[in-house]
């Protein structure tokens, strides 16, 4: 009794989000019949996948105290090279891999911009948040362009029961997972975003870090613009438009700290599921999709708010029971 | 009695514009000033008609609303801030300008109504911002959706029109044959810079952006400074978004967002440092003037709206780097 006690207080202090989420399920499922419905809870499970992808990405580039405000035009600018006629009728994996290519091309750019010159994140970004939109624009020429039926595959098909989508969320949930707590690399961007002086007298590739944050992040946007435009059907000029916005959210809602440095990959697949969740709930009360943009900008200034005055506090005036809280972006900066 | 001058040193005066000591204050201001020329050169050989009057009008007139905002982003980047929520106040203080003026006809009202919603905007993120210990961008970033959100939601997606027609040649007719709005503007660098640089308020401003610490220590209320240039930059975009709804003749929520880029990119282009402390209204005016003839200019070579994207992205990235190189440069390895 007592160790499940510890136990749930532990999982609390790691992971916050969960009860809200559950919670979050359960009074939506009892407001709106329909809600509480497997289909429904698969509806939400594939809507969230391609912002999983994407804020698995983003958490690498807000781990090293980066910004990436480009993450939508990069969805939109993959979906265009998708349907462009060079890959739009080639086969599916060719397909994949062109566009993973691709995004990983872009994120590159950005990251090496950020890396090599002294411009801040956050102006490089957003220029090339002008440059990707313009691209994408180039070569639909703002048309709505039909994705052919084996494209759509990718959202529509499953394996086992399990949606392709979700398929594609998890496993980059736990690559991501793995690649951030397993890796030299994991290690080092906590390491760049915790102290980046710090990482540099080190010795460490800090350049060759944030550069890899970034490409890692277009990687995952042109995944998660795969996935996206698959359940759409088609390309349009609006895809990824105020993305940016609901990646960033997520992926702070999930703890992971703007000032870089801390941080999980469970909080943003939580932070994605609870801010689907939420639109869902929004479309079954039947609310304007504007509020959304206010939901989610205001859970985003109340997570900043919140992060800002810190949980560690809130906890120890709850005497939560603590864990060693010798975080492993601490590490470089104490040695 | 021997000189005790060192050989080395040369007592031949040389040019004031060599001698950074006599060099006055507002002529490093003038640093963007040359690709200015180089741009208007090379686009005037390419194109018919950059020069002409008309033409030359019509720059400046399109330039108002993105020159009127780029004053308050001035201010918030020379603090070492950032203000994304720009196009969602111009939104915002222009539907609500334009609400009152089409359901009571009273133009002042009106005026003053977008301006208090503007300003009020951003006195709440300047708030929020200089008492908490928040990224300004995450917090400006989520004000730019909740107040495009809210003012989608209020106007029901509408344009809010019409408005009346002396409202709208308030962007067209004026003394010389150039637009009140133009003329607004250029008062408006005017004051602006007298009150960055004659006034203990910019002087402040300017200190809280080269060193938080040392302005604190020195007594200055970081806190009070942060806020009020959130507000000043809300009550600009207040002012661009009148200016925009007597452009447009009416104003929609979304009216502002596309001018994000154009607007902080004005202030990059000019040189004001983005890490705060350094720079001016003179820098932010070259840098609206240079964007104002770049896209002019890339209309008249026909290029589409999705290329000028592209080009004007490329653009401010360069920019953007050329001062942190330009920087390196002067420090030394």
């Amino acid at each position: 009794m007592k160790s499940a006690y510890k136990w749930s207080v532990l999982a609390l202090r790691r992971q916050p989000l969960l009860p809200v989420w559950v919670v979050l399920l359960l009074t939506l499922s009892g407001l709106y019949s329909g809600f509480g419905t497997t289909a429904n809870f698969r509806n939400i499970a594939i809507q969230a996948s391609p912002l999983i992808i994407a804020a698995v990405g983003a958490t690498f580039v807000i781990m090293t105290a980066g910004i990436d405000l480009s993450v939508g035009s990069t969805l939109f600018l993959a979906a265009a090279i998708e349907s462009s006629q060079a890959l739009i009728s080639a086969p599916t994996g060719v397909v994949f891999l062109a566009i993973a290519a691709a995004g990983l091309l872009m994120g590159l750019l950005n990251g090496v911009a950020v890396a090599m010159t002294r411009v801040p994140a956050l102006i490089v970004t957003l220029a090339s948040m002008q440059v990707f939109r313009g691209a994408g624009g180039h070569i639909t020429g703002q048309q709505n362009i039909d994705l052919p039926a084996h494209l759509r595959g990718i959202g529509t098909g499953s394996l086992l029961g399990v949606p392709a989508p979700v398929l594609l969320a998890a496993a980059t949930a736990i690559g991501g997972g793995m690649l951030f707590s397993r890796t030299v690399f994991g290690r080092y961007t906590q390491a760049v975003g915790s102290n980046r002086a710090a990482a540099l007298n080190g010795g460490l590739p800090v350049r060759t870090v944030t550069a890899g944050a970034y490409a890692l992040a277009g990687l995952l946007a042109a995944v998660a613009s795969l996935t996206q435009t698959a359940r759409l059907g088609a390309v349009q000029p609006s895809i990824g438009d105020g993305y940016e916005l609901t990646v960033i959210t997520a992926v702070v809602l999930g703890g992971t700290s703007l000032f870089g440095g801390r941080g999980s990959i469970t909080g943003p697949v939580l932070g994605a599921l609870v801010l689907t969740t939420a639109q869902t709930g929004l479309v079954f009360s039947g609310a304007s999709p504007y509020v959304f943009d206010i939901v989610r900008g205001g859970v985003l200034l109340t997570a900043v708010i919140a992060a800002g005055m810190r949980w560690r506090n809130l906890a120890q005036t709850l005497r939560l029971p603590g864990r060693s809280s010798s975080g492993g972006g601490r590490m470089i900066s104490s040695a | 009695m021997p000189s005790t001058v060192p050989a080395t040193y040369s007592t031949k005066r040389t040019s004031w514009l060599r001698d950074p000591a006599r060099r006055p204050g507002w002529f490093a201001d003038l640093s963007m000033l040359p690709a200015l020329v180089v741009l208007i050169a090379v686009l005037s050989l390419l194109t018919d008609g950059l020069l002409t009057p008309s033409n030359i009008t019509n720059v400046f007139s399109q330039s108002a609303v993105v020159a009127i905002a780029a004053i308050g982003a001035t201010f918030v980047i020379l603090t070492g801030g950032i203000d994304l929520s720009t196009g969602g106040v111009i939104g915002a203080s222009g539907v609500a300008g334009a609400w009152i003026i089409t359901s009571t006809g009273n133009v002042p009202a009106g005026v003053a109504a977008g301006l208090l919603t503007g300003t009020a905007i951003g006195l709440v993120v300047g708030a929020v911002v200089a008492r908490m210990p928040v990224v300004p961008f995450a917090v400006t970033l989520a004000a730019l959706y909740v107040v495009s959100g809210g003012t989608t939601l209020l106007s029901h997606g509408k344009t809010i029109a019409p408005v009346p027609s002396g409202f709208i040649g308030f962007s067209i007719d004026g003394p010389g044959g150039v637009p009140y709005s133009v003329w607004l503007a250029v008062v408006l660098y005017a004051i602006a810079q007298l009150v960055l640089t004659r006034t203990a308020w910019g002087r402040r401003v300017l200190h809280v952006g080269a060193n938080v610490e040392v302005a604190r220590i020195s007594g200055v209320s970081v806190t009070h400074v942060k806020t009020s240039v959130y507000a000043v930059a809300g009550l600009f975009s207040a002012i661009a978004g009148i200016v925009l709804t007597s452009g447009l003749a009416g104003a929609g929520a979304g009216m502002g967002s596309p001018l994000l880029l154009n607007i902080v990119g004005a202030v990059v282009l000019g040189g004001t440092g983005l890490t705060g402390g350094r720079g001016s209204l003179l820098r932010t005016g070259i840098g609206v003037l240079f964007l104002g003839f770049l896209s002019n200019g890339m209309s008249l070579l026909g290029l589409a709206s999705f290329d000028q994207q592209i080009v004007t992205g490329v653009i401010i990235f360069i920019a953007a780097s050329a001062d942190g190189l330009h920087r390196r440069l002067r420090r030394g390895p």
